[in-house]
C-alpha cells in the first residue's frame, strides 16, 4: 500500500468487486432472476449480468436505480486507505442486505440516538412502542431531548 | 458455513507458477492490486460466487479467474476443491478474446499434479 499506483488500482478493484458482489447477491437473495431485475430497474437484462461481474464504470444513477429496485438504501463515503482495506479483508461481501420492511435498524438507530441525545446522557432513553407495521408509535416516559420533536416527526414520516 | 478460501500451489521443488507470473514483465503492479483486490473479496464471500467470477473452460479440467487488469484480461488459471477452496495454479493474460494453449495446458499439467498429491498448496495471503 506504500505505493501510490498499487493504492489507487487496489481501491478501484476493490470497491469494483465488492460491489460486483452486493449486485449478485441482492439478486440471490431475493431470488429474482436477471429479467426480474431488468424490469424493475428498468436497465436491460444484459446490463445486470455485467454489474454482477464488473462494476469498474459504474455509476451513481445506475446504482440508485438498483438501490430502488430492492428497497434498500445506497451509501457513497470518502475514507482512509486502512478504512477501505479493513473492509475488503475483514467484512462479509455478500451480507444480507434487507429491504425496508424487513429492516428494524433504523428504529434501533432511533433508540440509541434518543438514548444518547445531547441534555439526555444521564436519563432512561425515550421508550418506543413498534407496531409491526406500517405505524411506529413513540411514547415518551421521560422529556424528549430538546432536538427530538423536528427529529421525531422526520422519523415518523420516513418510517409511514 | 465459512467463507471463500484462495490458495496458490506450489511445486514439489518450491517453485510457485503464479509467484514467477506476477514477477514478469507481463505482470504491471496495477494488475497485481487488480488481482489481490478480487482475491481479498473472494475471500470474504461466505455464498456463492457469481458466475463469471470463477469460470469453467470448456473442454478443460481448470478454471478461469476473472480480473480486469491494466489495459488487459487477467486470467489467473485455478481448480475449485471442496470446502470454497480455490487453489491458483498459473497466470494468464487474454488475447483477442481467447487463451494461449501454452498456459492452458500449463494448468492442466498443474492440476493433475495436484490429484497425484504433488507439491503443496500455500494461503494466497499469508496474514
Amino acid at each position: 500500500m506504500a505505493s501510490v499506483t498499487f493504492r489507487r488500482a487496489f481501491a478501484a478493484s476493490a470497491v469494483s468487486e465488492r460491489l460486483a458482489m452486493q449486485v449478485y447477491s441482492l439478486r440471490m437473495s431475493r431470488g429474482w432472476t436477471q429479467e426480474k431485475v431488468a424490469e424493475e430497474t428498468g436497465m436491460a437484462q444484459p446490463r445486470i449480468s455485467a454489474l454482477e461481474s464488473d462494476c469498474h464504470n459504474v455509476t451513481l444513477a445506475t446504482l440508485r436505480r438498483l438501490a430502488d429496485a430492492y428497497d434498500v438504501a445506497l451509501q457513497v463515503k470518502f475514507v482512509p486507505f486502512s478504512s477501505l482495506l479493513t473492509e475488503t479483508v475483514v467484512d462479509v461481501a455478500d451480507k444480507p442486505v434487507a429491504s425496508f420492511n424487513l429492516d428494524r435498524s433504523p428504529i434501533e438507530r432511533y433508540q440509541i440516538w434518543s438514548g444518547f441525545s445531547s441534555n439526555q446522557k444521564q436519563s432512561a432513553p425515550v421508550h418506543m412502542t413498534i407496531n409491526p407495521s406500517p405505524s411506529v408509535r413513540l411514547s415518551a416516559s421521560t422529556p424528549k431531548p430538546t432536538a427530538a420533536p423536528k427529529i421525531t416527526e422526520a422519523y415518523t414520516q420516513y418510517v409511514q | 458455513m465459512g467463507s471463500w478460501r484462495v490458495s496458490k500451489y506450489v511445486k514439489d521443488n518450491g517453485r510457485c507458477p503464479i509467484d514467477e507470473w506476477l514477477d514478469s514483465k507481463a505482470v504491471t503492479e496495477n494488475d497485481i492490486a487488480a488481482l489481490e483486490a478480487k482475491i481479498a473479496v473472494i475471500e470474504t464471500v461466505e455464498g456463492k460466487l457469481p458466475p463469471e467470477t470463477v469460470k469453467k473452460l470448456q473442454g478443460h479440467d481448470v478454471k478461469e479467474l476473472k480480473v480486469r487488469g491494466d489495459k488487459k484480461q487477467l486470467r489467473p488459471l485455478c481448480v475449485v476443491v471442496p470446502e470454497r477452496h480455490l487453489i491458483i495454479l498459473c497466470g494468464a493474460i487474454e488475447k483477442g478474446g481467447k487463451l494461449p494453449k501454452g498456459d492452458l495446458q500449463r494448468a492442466s499439467g498443474l492440476a493433475k499434479e495436484i490429484e497425484k498429491g504433488k507439491g503443496r498448496v500455500e494461503d494466497y495471503f499469508k496474514d
